[in-house]
């Protein structure tokens, strides 16, 4: 037998959403289906437990008056200025540059130092060494971020604590452990 | 006073044959005036953009569209209507000083939600609001046929309403948010700032303390 719904497929199973391939478990398993059965007793219970008594109309217009007087005397948040809308995104441009440049210099490991005269720098700057992928994907990076509004970038650049688990929850398992190798493989080098 | 969008119209009172009188509702207070009827049609974006722009009767519309919400969310808090009725007074101030920065990322429902939810749960840490006793169930007409039924759901209710009370806050608002206000788990991932996942284990795990607390 397959493994147990998890927490998240109880849920969707209540709502009458839960993936094919888990009905299958669930046709099967006495164990979930029993689970869901009091999962649905106790959604009526408290479905019928807490009606909200409804306000006279004489309340609202009583109400919204009183909002409009608390209201009267405060100053709306201003809209923030454009350069503190920008420093955000400026600064997770930067960091995410710096990730990335980052993640090169550890992926590329220690080496000789090259000299190289300044004629070369500045072409090497200029055009990425199409021989090298890490240099290619970084350029690719900084032109399609500054393609960007400054908005997009920020959205992809300063995740939300809870972002990486959103992500992680949309690989397929082939991924989770292709990022497995790679966390291990990174981890490895560090060490 | 005003006339609202929801409350539109004369008073129901029939003057007797004869008289000469105009009934309606009082005006509101000199220098004060009814949203203009652009606004009252416009949609939630146009009225943040209008209160940005100046327009302070564009956040009356706005009360007057969502009070009924956010104070039912407050109401399922704090269990009483004074409280809810004061705390979800707070919520519209809160809004109004923090309207400028709201970014239009969800809808202002949502975000009026993330306002109210945030209120709430600051409400409950700093005060015990007071649960509703058994003795406070509606009085039952026990000339009805089925009064033992009746007083058995109110009594079960009211157990009920007692245990949700005691759950976890981010427990208690994702239930309240999922089955009272009926919120996909999208929108209460958007209101409470957590993934989807995450919305639905916290319900499951309210479900699951919900359960323990009612068979104890």
């Amino acid at each position: 037998m397959t493994q147990h719904l998890s927490p998240q497929e109880f849920v969707e199973s209540l709502d009458s959403t839960l993936a094919t391939d888990r009905l299958d478990h669930l046709a099967a398993c006495q164990t979930c289906r029993d689970e869901i059965e009091q999962l649905r007793l106790l959604m009526t219970d408290v479905e019928a437990a807490a009606p909200v008594p409804q306000p006279s109309p004489l309340f609202w217009d009583h109400f919204s008056d009183r909002v409009r007087q608390a209201t009267s005397n405060v100053e709306p948040a201003a809209r923030p200025a454009w350069w503190a809308q920008t420093w955000r995104p400026l600064a997770a441009f930067a960091g995410g540059l710096a990730v990335v440049v980052l993640a090169v210099v550890l992926r590329s490991g220690p080496g000789a130092p090259v000299p190289v005269d300044s004629a070369t720098a500045s072409v090497a700057m200029a055009e990425p060494d199409a021989s090298n992928p890490d240099e290619l994907a970084s350029e690719m990076f900084v032109t399609i971020a500054s393609a960007l509004p400054w908005e997009d970038v920020e959205q992809v650049a300063m995740p939300r604590a809870d972002t990486v688990d959103n992500l992680i929850e949309q690989l397929t398992p082939a991924e989770r452990e292709q990022l497995a190798r790679w966390l291990r493989a990174g981890i490895g080098d560090l060490e | 006073m005003r006339v609202g969008t929801e409350t539109a119209g004369a008073l129901p009172w029939q003057a007797p044959a004869g008289w000469n009188v105009s009934m309606t509702r009082p005006d509101r207070p000199s220098g004060e005036q009814a949203p203009a009827a652009d606004l009252r049609e416009a949609d939630d974006r146009a009225l943040v953009e209008a209160f940005r722009s100046g327009r302070r009767d564009a956040f009356d519309v706005i009360v007057d569209r969502h009070r009924r919400h956010v104070y039912q969310l407050c109401y399922r808090f704090v269990s009483n209507h004074e409280d809810a009725s004061d705390l979800a007074q707070d919520v519209f101030v809160r809004a109004f000083k923090g309207l400028g920065n709201f970014k239009g990322d969800s809808s202002l429902g949502t975000w009026l939600y993330r306002v109210g939810v945030n209120a709430c749960l600051n409400r409950l840490a700093m005060k015990k609001v007071d649960t509703e006793p058994i003795e406070a169930m509606p009085r039952v007409d026990d000339r009805a046929a089925d009064a033992l039924d009746q007083v058995m759901r109110e009594e079960r209710a009211a157990e009920v309403r007692s245990a949700i009370a005691k759950l976890p806050p981010k427990q208690r608002a994702t239930l309240t948010l999922r089955v009272y206000q009926e919120l996909s788990h999208e929108e209460i991932a958007q209101v409470l700032g957590s993934s989807v996942g995450a919305v639905k284990a916290n319900f499951f795990h309210a479900l699951g303390n919900l359960r323990r607390l009612l068979q104890s």
